[in-house]
């Protein structure tokens, strides 16, 4: 009774597909403990959480697109016009703290929707997400500059930063918006309507369009809900560094590739996981962090990072392969 | 009229059309650009883009992105700088190292993109800071700054007003043309991007032209690393800083994905050429800098419109024959 | 077709460079305004010498890239060109940090009609071979901010010694926590040559002092959000043994700022950051940094400005001058944090005073 019970857990687990990047994090948490014994110190998680909070966001937010069939290179300028346009109407136009918030959340929308129209208007598949969103992520980082100069921007109402910095279990309050979005995403995929058709039309565009899916609406919405997920990553990071910097996002783009794909999302749409993209996060998140906490000669830091992604992913195919041949 | 509608149906029109009218209008405009020291200087920017626009066409035209293609240029350039400065390797030779060394970059990116089931956009993306990285803990970030002379005089060597280095470029770009055109590798890498299925069963070995085609794009990576390290005058990691996002808009601009992974080597080269005009436009006519990205990303929006508009012609015309046979 | 398209491409290219040859400068003569001549420095001539005119005076700046650190530089240079009787300055700066990006805004520059640019390179190092190129077209070259690779064919540099500047900081933290305890260095890029200057400027200091142990040098900062991700792995890792920090790069400074503000855990630390950023001046103020080494933007910009003007007027820089002026480092701390501009700008003009001293002056004056 106990072993069936057992086995019908790790079969789930296998279903969902969070085995492998589960499998990643435990690798690297045990030879970060072994290690560095006091790793999970409270002060090395608070700063571990708050870097998570941003990567898990962006990696939500590209695994949107991702589930679509497309891919976005505009996450970082989204999320970072929507921090500066926040950031700026507080400091310059000396807007509170929660009209702002909802001011650079809108303009995250906006960018969304300028998204969605134009790549549908490029065909809606394929390469045009990789066309339109190149050009876009390019005119959005140049509006931000051309308003900034380059600038940062320092007056942030210090109410806004509560929104985030506030602790509640001995962790930031963004750190549980992380998880609420990546719920409501989970929702959305799994039980409503709109994040089927995502599916279905991400599996195979063609197929989903004779069975009625409108290729307007799926393009549409799922360029809008990333951008509303980059916008909302972006208010996070500018709380984070209590400043709207210009450059913000600058290191996002291979990030949110790296969160979804190690956590077993596919590229070429069809296919998302919510739980292995925040396992993603969190491998990528320990990965730099180690690298800082075990004093790696700074020369070294790129190539370790680079071999360690490289040897988690080889990982997640060795050990599918394995587990295969097994049950056959 | 006629022959107005004809050329607007080709294919490179979207790329010819804003050439000729900046190029046009730079005349009008600005009595620096036609000095002999801007044609020298956008000429050398002009190389550099066309090889990379070409690395990156070939790996678009396989259906992959490559990402480390600045990285193997950092890497390149490291290695050779090693060997020239370290080793007392001659120039000639050194050269050679630097493009085995770029061709053995990319044969690896393909070796594991073809054994391994994982994501080729990952192990672009993971071999991105591995290449860097090495060629990181070889230098420790220091330049190779005592270069043979001879390498500095290839960058500054010239025929008139146009670098040696431009005809390099050329000579790259044609072999790529003939590589695309008219050998059957070519061919095998266009079909095997277009469809690797379709490509299997018509009896394409799709595994080994993946490995060719990203060995070609490696080796390209080289030959740009040889004339950024030239014009750079020493070797080092900062090669290829700016090549991913570079290489992705000349290929875009030059039509390689508009036209659905078809590699297009007149394209590439002209989006290289369109490029550079569009940055020293903007200079010349002392654009805030600020601004730079929002009007690149303005022409790119513009390109794929004018590609729509002649896309959209055809199907016009096309309709109309059909209708006029009936 | 596509053969065609090259040819005709090829054959323009060729038109383009035989009409160049023939090309003169048709650019219309600007006249210099009437503007009141301030004679500060008697020997430096208001206005066009003698068979040149205004044309020959437009000068171009371009920083490496985008940074907080150029700020002040378009108001001094300005100001300079107002009291020289020549054209405002012209602006193009690389938005990275890549010299590729910026050879094609200092070329630009150039065809745009530029005698003489002030420039920080964007690699010391690769930027040498630009600055070689530039100055063999006969245009004057002055550096700042940092220094290219030397020997380099640019005029002169006006910077701060980034090695020593980072050894002063150094022994500034090590006197404030006694001379005794564990030290950490922070610097920018690994790109940057510059950083390993500021880390062997750090070693150097630690090592001088037997009780100072240099626990760990953390180095690739190039963003606000990197910068914030490494100092707070940094703090978190080892917070509790370091004894004092040393922030060489601008990022470094602004994140230790930040933690150093939101954070008291971290009291104990003695820090010294680089650069004038809003948060860095508000955590000296708080008390919360000890202080911060800020570089000289403005005398750069300005005496930059002057020496333009000089080398187009016929001076010549002496034989055995310095080819890197130190324009001086000052420690901004808790006393001079509230009027560090002034301060530095009343350095600037100091430094002005014998400025003339370090040329020939043009033959026949």
């Amino acid at each position: 009774m106990k072993n069936s019970n057992q086995r019908t857990m790790i079969s789930q687990v296998k279903e969902s597909g969070i085995l492998s990047p589960l499998i990643i994090v435990a690798i690297l948490l045990t030879v970060m403990l072994i290690l560095k014994p006091n790793y999970l110190a409270a002060t090395n998680v608070f700063v571990l959480v708050k870097v998570l909070t941003i990567t898990a966001m962006v990696g939500f937010s590209q695994m949107i697109i991702m589930a679509i069939g497309g891919l976005n290179i505009s996450v970082g300028a989204i999320g970072a016009l929507s921090a500066i346009i926040a950031g700026g109407a507080m400091d310059r136009l000396g807007v509170p703290a929660f009209p702002a918030l909802i001011i650079g959340i809108l303009v995250g929308v906006a960018c969304g929707v300028v998204n969605g129209l134009l790549i549908y208007r490029a065909g809606g598949v394929g390469p045009a997400f990789f066309l339109i969103t190149l050009a876009t992520a390019s005119l959005f980082q140049g509006i931000n500059l051309t308003i900034t100069s380059g600038n940062p921007y320092y007056g942030i109402d210090s109410k806004f930063m509560a929104y985030g910095d506030t602790q509640l279990f001995g962790l930031p309050l963004s750190f549980f918006y992380m998880l609420l979005v990546g719920l409501l995403i989970w929702f959305m995929f799994s039980k409503l309507a709109i994040g089927r058709q995502f599916l279905a039309f991400g599996a195979n565009p063609k197929a989903a369009e004779l069975y009625g899916i409108s290729k307007f609406r799926v393009v549409l919405y799922a360029s809008i809900i990333a951008a509303l997920v980059a916008a909302i990553a972006g208010m996070i990071a500018m709380i984070r560094i209590k400043t709207a910097q210009p450059n913000m996002g600058a290191d996002w783009m291979l990030l949110s590739f790296a969160a979804p794909l190690i956590g077993g999302t596919k590229l070429n749409g069809g296919k998302v996981n919510v739980a292995g993209c925040l396992l993603g996060a969190i491998a990528l998140t320990i990965i730099s962090n180690g690298l800082v906490h075990l004093a790696v000669d700074v020369f070294w830091n790129t190539l370790i990072y680079g071999t360690v992604i490289l040897l988690s992913v080889m990982v997640d195919q060795f050990n599918l392969a394995g587990m295969l041949r097994r049950k056959r | 009229m006629q022959l107005a509608k004809k050329a607007f149906r080709h294919e490179l029109t979207s790329v010819i059309l804003p050439l000729v009218i900046l190029f046009l209008a730079l005349i009008v405009s600005s009595p620096g650009f036609l000095s002999a020291y801007n044609i020298t200087s956008q000429l050398q920017s002009i190389t550099i883009y066309m090889i990379i626009g070409l690395a990156q066409m070939t790996a678009l035209s396989l259906g992959h992105l490559n990402l480390a293609i600045g990285s193997i240029g950092s890497l390149t350039s490291i290695l050779m700088g090693y060997s020239m400065q370290e080793m007392g390797v001659p120039v000639l030779p050194a050269l050679l190292i630097g493009l085995v060394v770029a061709t053995i970059c990319g044969f690896f990116q393909g070796l594991l993109i073809t054994r391994s089931r994982i994501s080729p956009f990952i192990i672009s993306l993971a071999l991105l800071s591995i290449y860097k990285g090495i060629g990181v803990v070889i230098s420790r970030g220091v330049p190779f700054d005592g270069l043979p002379d001879a390498i500095k005089l290839f960058n500054r060597a010239k025929a008139g007003v146009v670098p040696v280095t431009f005809f390099v470029a050329l000579a790259t770009a044609i072999m790529v043309y003939i590589i695309f055109r008219y050998s059957k590798t070519g061919l095998r890498v266009e079909a095997t991007g277009a469809n690797p299925r379709a490509a299997l069963y018509s009896g394409i070995q799709v595994k080994s032209t993946v490995v060719i085609g990203h060995s070609l794009s490696g080796l390209l990576c080289g030959i740009a690393a040889i004339i950024q390290t030239a014009r750079f005058g020493s070797a080092q990691i900062s090669v290829g800083d700016d090549w991913m996002l570079t290489s992705f808009v000349v290929a875009v601009l030059g039509g390689t994905l508009l036209s659905g992974g078809k590699a297009s080597t007149v394209g590439a080269v002209l989006g290289s050429v369109l490029m550079v005009l569009i940055n020293n436009a903007l200079i010349l006519w002392n654009v805030n800098t600020y601004m730079f990205p929002a009007i690149l990303g303005i022409v790119l929006l513009s390109a794929y419109e004018v590609d729509r508009g002649r896309l959209n012609l055809i199907k016009r015309q096309s309709e109309l024959e059909i209708d006029n046979e009936k | 077709m596509k053969k065609i398209i090259v040819v005709l491409l090829i054959i323009a290219l060729a038109g383009t460079a035989l009409y160049a040859n023939g090309n003169s400068d048709t650019q219309s003569e600007t006249t210099g305004s009437d503007r009141e001549f301030v004679e500060k420095y008697p020997e430096i001539a208001y206005g066009p010498v003698d068979g040149k005119s205004m044309k020959d005076y437009k000068f171009g700046f371009s920083f490496g890239g985008i940074a907080d650190y150029a700020n002040p530089v378009e108001g001094m240079a300005n100001m300079a060109a107002s009291e020289l009787g020549i054209p405002d300055i012209t602006i193009q700066t690389p938005q990275n940090w890549v010299q590729n990006e910026q050879n094609q805004k200092l070329d630009g520059l150039i065809a745009s009609g530029m005698k003489g640019i002030f420039m920080m390179t964007s690699e010391p190092t690769a930027g040498n071979e630009q600055i070689n190129k530039m100055v063999d077209a006969g245009i004057f070259i002055v550096t700042m901010g940092g220094p290219p690779a030397l020997p380099s064919k640019s005029t002169l540099t006006l910077a701060t010694d980034v090695y020593q500047s980072a050894y002063d900081a150094t022994i500034i933290v090590i006197e404030a926590i006694g001379k005794k305890g564990n030290v950490v260095g922070l610097s920018g890029s690994l790109n940057d040559t510059n950083t390993q200057k500021r880390f062997k400027g750090i070693e150097d200091a630690c090592a001088n002092y037997p009780d100072v142990t240099l626990l760990q040098l953390v180095g690739d900062i190039s963003s606000a959000e990197s910068s914030m991700t490494k100092v707070g792995d940094l703090l978190a890792a080892r917070g509790s043994e370091i004894d004092g920090l040393v922030a060489m790069d601008y990022y470094a400074a602004f994140a230790t700022a930040a933690y150093m503000l939101e954070n008291d855990n971290y009291d104990h630390i003695k820090a010294v950051g680089i650069d004038s950023d809003d948060k860095v001046i508000e955590a000296i103020k708080a008390g919360k940094m000890v202080g911060t080494m800020s570089q000289n933007p403005w005398a750069q910009a300005y005496i930059s400005m002057y020496t333009l003007k000089m080398l187009a007027d016929g001076w010549t820089y002496k034989d055995g001058q310095p080819a890197v002026v130190d324009s001086g480092s000052y420690l901004i701390d808790a006393s001079t944090v509230d009027d560090y501009e002034p301060m530095v700008i009343g350095e600037t003009m100091k430094m002005m005073q014998t400025w003339t001293d370090r040329f020939d002056p043009p033959a026949g004056r």
